[in-house]
């Protein structure tokens, strides 16, 4: 693919998610940049293993699995906008709603970001909910990034992902960074589940790590709070004056202004 | 039936939840109590209403609404304690434990209570999951206590709530006293999910209305919070607080762990 074919492509793309580094100087306009801090995040070593990325969307760790030497990448996410955990005052709605932000076609990101990378990524449409052995088999390795805080009821995902993960598990989720610094111990989350931001339990650091507990597994190291940086097309890129306080705040905690998030390696203990 | 009777049916049990009084002078030796805290809690009307309570262990609810006036009432829980939702590393030996406790018989005071109160509430085993209106129909008044804590998906099990639930929900549950003085507005829970009491989400008193909307409920009215006091089979009956918090949230609150009162209508 031409860089001119690869820009028109990225281009047709009505909302990129995540930013990506397409090569030759493309780079998705994404409404977050994982690249500043993938590296914080608690890798395991994924080389030659076979390894599933849960609600990939743009496919931004899926991608990142394959760079880092995995033999085998499966990508999963739902295919359809309406398949959200729309609250049910938006379930009628919120689908399509979505559709005209984000553009009709879910995966179309995912679908330009592999071919411009020749990826080898195997894309599966399905909830996390969904997951068993018997349908997708066994994962030496897991991930899932941001996805959690979409879900109505998170433990019964993690309990799925658990169903497939034959080897380690890394959670990387949005937390609540006040309840973090004030309860730095005690299990929190904070719920939303109304409107169209399709936010439901956000957790603090201890609470997130006590979801993976609760849904079988063991946690073998975790980070401290970090920001998951705005991309160029988030609109909190260019902030208010009154958001600037908030965002000095983050960058002197957490080190970027972004939403706030903590990532824990885990495998299953029972 | 005499009282002698009456006494020695509700001694043959071996586990009582609820404290219900099932003839003149005999009461069942429950965990917990929900006795003074019933005529506070904010009742719909269900006179001549078909209602349903779900979660109904020893059925103090259900048999509260049929005294009330409630034309017919089905009593909804789970068959064994196989159905509660065990956190993982408790879901193999868990069961086993509770079936010791109790015989084998997942809230046999039901049927005994039923008998000696001549009730008619029906019974019907199956988890709060999976409700579903076309095998039991829709119901003019649900009430739901003390459930939403032992649940590891209580926003789902909301949602099927109000898929039966076609006039109010009385929702009653646990509350965490402190992170509802802490954050009165802001909606938060704490998790457990791993002790035997089978706790999983707590939240303060602004997250259990949250939550309750955020499964397509308005609420109406709100009241509480009120302690639900220990009965005669709990640890914590008759033992005395030395810790200086809990004394004075035992003042301020009362004994018991503090639940709040929701009375909410589905929207749409």
């Amino acid at each position: 693919m031409s860089v001119e074919a690869t820009r028109g492509a990225v281009d047709s793309v009505a909302l990129w998610y995540h930013t990506i580094d397409l090569g030759a100087g493309v780079v998705t306009p994404g409404w977050f940049d994982l690249r500043p801090i993938v590296d914080r995040m608690p890798w395991p070593d994924v080389r030659g293993r076979r390894c599933l990325d849960v609600g990939t969307y743009d496919g931004f760790l899926a991608f990142e699995l394959e760079r880092r030497g995995a033999a085998h990448v499966v990508a999963l996410d739902i295919p359809d906008h309406r398949d959200w955990d729309w609250p049910p005052d938006q379930r009628a709605h919120g689908g399509e709603h979505l559709a005209r932000l984000a553009g009709p076609e879910k995966g179309a990101g995912f679908a330009v970001a592999r071919e411009a990378l020749g990826s080898g990524v195997e894309k599966v449409d399905m909830s996390a909910y969904e997951l068993s052995p018997e349908r997708v088999g066994t994962f030496d390795v897991v991930v899932c990034g941001s996805l959690l805080l979409h879900l109505r009821d998170p433990l019964r995902a993690l309990e799925a992902i658990r169903g497939v993960c034959a080897g380690e598990f890394m959670s990387s989720e949005q937390v609540a960074l006040g309840l973090s610094l004030a309860h730095p111990r005690r299990p929190l989350a904070t719920l939303d589940g109304s409107g169209p931001r399709l936010q439901w339990w956000v957790p603090n650091a201890a609470g997130h790590r006590r979801m993976l507990f609760s849904a079988g597994f063991e946690i073998l190291r975790h980070t401290g709070p970090y920001c998951e940086p705005f991309g160029p097309s988030h609109p909190a890129r260019h902030p208010p004056l009154r958001a600037l306080p908030r965002q000095f705040a983050q960058r002197a905690v957490a080190g970027h202004a972004g939403v706030p998030h903590a990532a824990a390696l885990s495998r299953p203990r029972v | 039936m005499s009282v002698a009777d009456a006494q020695a049916a509700v001694e043959a049990n071996p586990v009582w939840y609820h404290t219900i009084e099932v003839a003149p002078g005999v009461t069942t030796p429950g965990y917990f109590d929900l006795r003074p805290i019933a005529g506070r809690l904010p009742w719909p009307d269900v006179e001549g209403k078909r209602c349903l309570d779900v979660g109904s262990f020893d059925g103090f609810y259900a048999f509260e609404l049929e005294r009330r006036g409630a034309a017919e009432v089905v009593a909804v829980d789970v068959e064994g304690p196989q159905d509660f939702d065990w956190p993982p590393h408790l879901r193999g030996w868990g069961p086993a434990a509770a079936d010791q406790m109790s015989g084998g018989r997942h809230a046999a005071g039901f049927e005994v209570a039923r008998r000696l109160l001549g009730s008619s509430v029906e019974r019907v085993h199956g988890t709060v999951y999976d409700l579903d209106p076309a095998e039991l129909g829709r119901f003019d008044v649900v009430t739901m206590g003390s459930l939403l804590l032992h649940l590891r998906e209580p926003l789902r099990a909301l949602e099927a709530v109000r898929g039966v639930c076609r006039g109010c929900f009385l929702s009653v549950d646990q509350i965490d006293l402190g992170l509802s003085l802490l954050s009165p507005r802001r909606p938060v829970a704490r998790l457990d999910g791993q002790s035997r009491l089978m706790h999983w989400w707590v939240p303060n008193a602004a997250g259990h209305r949250r939550m309750v909307r955020s499964a397509g409920f308005a609420i109406e009215r709100t009241t509480g919070p009120h302690a639900v006091r220990y009965g005669r089979s709990h640890a914590g009956h008759g033992a005395r607080a030395t810790n200086p918090f809990t004394v004075a949230r035992e003042l301020v609150a009362g004994r018991g762990p503090l639940h709040q009162a929701v009375l909410a209508r589905p929207v749409g």
